[in-house]
């Protein structure tokens, strides 16, 4: 049973657009009406946009105040950096992503999301609230590769956090509104209400698992949660397990085998190793062993270095030595 | 949530294993597989520096040459490890990428040491680890610690094609128990509760530990179990200094498992505690059966109970190259959030 305090779910799994807790299905607008959905979620195309009206088009009852809780999952394109024609300005490429609009005015924006690009290929996103009372970016990141994104308002703050790390808001404006008009909301989905223009392009990304909470909700364990198993287990109660995965390494033979300890009972010598085997050997034979650094010490102990030698070691026979 | 860890094995109780190779059947000891340590702070999906907590020996020695940790479910290939700043190399080495907070477990996912160059004159060696599910509700008072649907493989067997593993399972006789005691002495404890619940010597060499009062952390061998009077006798007995009048808190753990001699022995197997030996996999993984042949799936594993896990190593005769012989092993569970 979905929690609450969930007030909006969108997980892509057909190509109904079904929101899940009004149980509406969003609708589709622009030239291409073929919505492509998959595992991978929502593509977003640059002549479609989607459009959630809630049910009996009354718009979603977020009944949102003063705290608010969305996340999604996002698959960013970088398509580079605009120019004007006329000017040769060059220009961040802003694309639309969600436009939360108050039902009772029309086209007022209560919450805007914009993707903007940069010419590093990072992009970044821009909250803008309440038509522009407050409006701030988070920090780049980088296209091509999948992000999730958590962001929490509340009568005071606004906190953005990225793949699980709270990022530092960027290029700060207004001041952010005690409590916003979020009784019921359209949602649209890759359009812009304000048109296009030469620095303003439609998303090509990929969206999916968008959830809103009427709270303010900055715990670590539930982004942790979704992130790592799935929105639902934080919004579903009937979630309630998941999969444990640990995997460990045994490696092979061990690289080194150190000596421990030793022990010389006069009849043999023990050696413990640190991998638990014990080596006995003779004491005759440890104590024999000579090395000898030139040629005169082998000479000391009676033997001729011309002939005994081979490969560096001492080659005895047919002859005694002293020991 | 439940949790779940190797330990190795020992020939005596409570003990801490040092020796890696000796990890070779008995009791559970205190000593991990694994060096293990907590992240002291948050990583995010792609972050490639990993801060560790220092560990609780207060060194890293042990970490030296690790290669791999394991973080959740992720497994990560770092750089060497000389202190708790690591450089990661690969996020999701197995495939999965999660997030990590601060506190998460960190272990280090290399045992160096558990096997060695000796083995029998069919090339074979054994080893035993124990896996416990460590989760203890004082600590973690979330509501269901039970690991569900526990499943044991071999992700990946030697790379090596002189080199084959296989695992077998073994069951305790008896798994964990906590009760309180009716009457004790210095040899005996009488649990009027257990009556008739199991049968003559089902706890037969676990291990008892008193919880509470003057004996608190002692424990004793169980030599035998009375199921007509609950009674419990120990193999040596208690220090006759305590108060034997006031009953006490008890806990029995898990019966160990086999005991091998020497790391070249082959323990039994095919019996109804124990599986055969398979090289699993994730499509084959290890099943018990009762005595007519029926299956017994491994099931779930509450807290404070055990699993053995026995490892059979076994090379190629005359090989002499033993690169690439290391394996990935899997542990797959569900848990209640």
């Amino acid at each position: 049973m979905l929690i609450s305090d969930l007030k909006l779910l969108l997980r892509f799994n057909s190509t109904s657009l079904l929101e899940e807790v009004s149980q509406t299905n969003m609708f589709v607008y622009g030239d291409d009406s073929n919505v492509l959905v998959s595992n991978s979620g929502y593509l977003m195309q640059d002549d479609q946009y989607l459009l959630g009206e809630g049910v009996s088009s009354n718009g979603y009852n977020l009944n949102i105040t003063n705290a608010m809780t969305i996340g999604f999952w996002l698959y960013p394109v970088n398509s580079g950096i605009a120019i004007n024609e006329i000017t040769g300005a060059t220009s961040s490429i802003e694309k639309p992503l969600f436009d939360f609009i108050d039902i009772g005015s029309g086209s007022n924006s209560v919450l805007k999301i914009t993707e903007h690009t940069s010419e590093n290929g990072n992009n970044y996103l821009k909250i803008n609230i309440d038509r522009g009372t407050y409006i701030a970016s988070s920090e780049e990141y980088a296209s091509a590769q999948w992000h999730y994104f958590w962001i929490v308002y509340s009568a005071s703050t606004l906190s953005i956090v990225v793949d699980g790390i709270a990022h530092v808001l960027q290029n700060v404006s207004g001041s952010i509104p005690s409590s916003i008009n979020g009784s019921n909301l359209d949602l649209y989905i890759n359009h812009n209400m304000d048109g296009y223009a030469w620095n303003i392009a439609k998303n090509t990304g990929l969206v999916d698992d968008i959830f809103i909470l009427n709270i303010a909700n900055l715990n670590e364990q539930d982004i942790q949660t979704v992130i790592n198993d799935g929105v639902k287990f934080v919004v579903d109660d009937n979630f309630t397990t998941t999969d444990i995965n640990k995997q460990s390494i045994y490696f092979n033979d061990p690289e080194t085998i150190t000596i421990g300890s030793l022990i010389d009972d006069m009849n043999y010598i023990f050696v413990g190793r640190n991998d638990g085997k014990i080596m006995r050997g003779s004491p005759l034979l440890w104590e024999v062993r000579r090395v000898f650094s030139n040629s005169d010490e082998i000479e000391d102990v009676g033997l001729d270095p011309v002939y005994y030698q081979e490969n560096r070691f001492l080659k005895i026979f047919n002859t005694t030595i002293r020991l | 949530m439940a949790t779940l860890k190797f330990y190795l094995t020992s020939l005596e109780p409570d003990m801490s294993q040092t020796v890696y190779s000796q990890s070779i059947g008995g009791y559970i000891s205190n000593s991990f597989v694994y060096p293990e340590t907590t992240l002291s702070s948050t990583i995010g999906l792609y972050s490639s520096s990993i801060s560790l907590d220092t560990p609780s020996s207060g060194s890293w020695a042990e970490w030296q040459g690790i290669e791999y940790i394991n973080i959740g479910n992720e497994l990560i290939k770092v750089s060497p490890i000389v202190n708790g700043s690591v450089s990661v190399v690969q996020r999701g080495y197995n495939g999965i990428v999660n997030m990590h907070i601060s506190n998460d477990v960190v272990t280090a996912a290399s045992s160096k040491e558990l096997f060695n160059d000796v083995f029998n004159s069919d090339h074979k060696q054994y080893r035993c680890i124990a896996l416990k599910n460590i989760s203890q509700i004082s600590i973690d008072p979330s509501g269901t610690l039970m690991a569900y649907d526990l499943s044991v493989y071999f992700k990946q067997n030697s790379r090596s094609l002189n080199s084959t593993i296989k695992m077998a399972l073994e069951k305790p006789e008896n798994q964990y128990l906590n009760s309180l005691s009716t009457s004790w002495n210095s040899m005996q404890i009488l649990d009027t509760s257990l009556i008739g619940i199991y049968d003559d010597d089902h706890f037969k060499n676990s291990y008892l530990k008193i919880r509470g009062g003057e004996a608190s952390g002692q424990g004793k061998i169980i030599n035998s179990f009375d199921s007509e009077t609950g009674t419990f006798t120990f193999s040596s007995s208690f220090s006759s200094l305590y108060d034997y009048s006031i009953n006490v808190n008890y806990e029995v753990f898990p019966s160990p498992a086999q005991r091998i001699k020497t790391g070249t022995i082959s323990p039994t197997f095919s019996t109804n505690n124990v599986t055969p030996l398979l090289a699993t996999n994730e499509n084959l993984s290890l099943k018990f059966f009762d005595s007519v042949g029926s299956t017994i799936e491994l099931g779930d594993l509450n807290p404070n109970e055990i699993i053995y896990l026995w490892l059979e190593r076994e090379i190629e005769k005359g090989v002499s190259n033993f690169d690439n012989n290391d394996c990935v092993l899997n542990i797959k569970y569900k848990v209640a959030k």
